[in-house]
């Protein structure tokens, strides 16, 4: 089970209903891993390449993403 | 988004075979991360008999959130969230786990540590492949099939000294001075307008430029690029390669009213054709000029001889 922790301030005053992010336009939750690749559950051993982007230029992608 | 021809159950190497992603959020406890196996986002096609692959690119000029990585229901429905309000120390706690019921296999959340694998991905570094070569006897001309963005096999005519691959986009006119604008896929272009731009972000746009017999203008463009080979049905860049995507021809000067296919992939030096191959310093490939045989350019007493 995973706890992704309190994250919303507004959330210490009681229930909520509904999700909001920290501010508005910000990510709701921060990576820190997300690569894709493959877990070989015989031999135990996994190989993941990273597909997430780094980059401040929302214009950049994939392979270009983390190249500056 | 994805597609593959045939529906999702013909692909039994993929599914269940450990493929898929790694996700670990910052905030998330113990270094806990999640495999979301690739089979979560496969859902069969009733309209075509395929098979799609729900992953979707973003376009940073229509989505604010292009920056982020969107996580849909097919993912979600794997799970169970719950908020946990402690009335104590007033928190509200976000917390996840995998579901009793609707949990495919390769699914997990744990912190795990798992040895190291090679890389699984099929290296083409120093790789060789066979490309399939038509030839359209009447005009002379060489075509192969290739696909840019994956969006679907299409035939393009072979420069074998030009650097560019450019196609025409679904919106392609004609644009000769003093005549009527009209698409190129009429004549004198006879182009296939193949590329839908729609669903893509223009890096740039390229003014009049003169390529393959043909005076365009249009946009850059940057996607994948994949060539129809004979072992391999896609044989592909491994990351974005730019591409010329004309909406205006304004000269077709050496095709005139002939086919022009999806547009012109040249094999020069500076070709994205070579990224396929991971650009190697020297570009290698073989010509069989089979189909030619029979008309040439040399002198009349040129004489025929094979060698071994």
């Amino acid at each position: 089970m995973i706890n992704f922790g309190a994250f919303d301030p507004d959330y210490t005053y009681g229930p909520k209903t509904t999700i909001s992010p920290i501010s508005g336009g910000s990510y709701l939750f921060y990576l820190a891993v997300f690569g894709f690749g493959k877990t070989d559950l015989t031999a135990n051993t996994e190989y993941y390449t990273d597909i997430m982007n780094f980059d401040t230029d929302q214009t950049k992608y994939g392979y270009l993403a983390n190249t500056t | 988004m994805c597609h593959l021809t045939k529906a999702c159950s013909a692909y039994t190497g993929v599914w269940g075979k450990g493929w898929g992603f790694r996700v670990r959020f910052n905030s998330a406890n113990d270094d806990l991360y999640m495999i979301i196996p690739l089979g979560a986002l496969a859902v069969d096609n009733d309209l075509n008999g395929g098979c799609d692959i729900y992953i979707q690119y973003l376009d940073a000029n229509r989505n604010p959130q292009s920056d982020q990585v969107i996580f849909g229901s097919l993912i979600m429905q794997q799970y169970k969230a719950w908020f946990d309000y402690d009335r104590v120390e007033a928190t509200t706690m976000l917390k996840m786990q995998l579901s009793d019921t609707n949990t495919l296999t390769n699914s997990y959340i744990g912190n795990a540590t798992i040895t190291a694998s090679g890389n699984p991905f099929v290296a083409l570094a120093d790789a060789s492949a066979v490309m399939l070569i038509g030839t359209d006897a009447f005009h002379y001309k060489t075509t192969i099939r290739a696909s840019l963005g994956f969006q679907g096999l299409t035939t393009f005519q072979v420069s074998m000294l030009g650097n560019y691959v450019y196609t025409y986009a679904d919106s392609c006119m004609i644009a000769t001075p003093g005549a009527r604008q009209t698409s190129c896929e009429d004549e004198p272009v006879n182009a296939q307008t193949y590329f839908n731009s729609t669903i893509y972000y223009a890096k740039d746009a390229y003014s009049t430029s003169s390529y393959a017999g043909y005076t365009t203008s249009g946009e850059i463009y940057s996607a994948e690029f994949c060539i129809n080979t004979q072992d391999t049905p896609y044989f592909c860049t491994i990351y974005n390669q730019e591409f010329y995507v004309a909406d205006k021809v304004y000269d077709d000067a050496w095709n005139y009213g002939s086919k022009a296919d999806a547009g012109s992939i040249g094999f020069g030096a500076d070709s994205p054709v070579w990224a396929i191959v991971s650009n190697p310093d020297t570009k290698v490939f073989d010509i069989n000029m089979n189909n030619f045989n029979d008309w040439t350019w040399a002198d009349s007493s040129y004489e025929l001889n094979t060698t071994a």
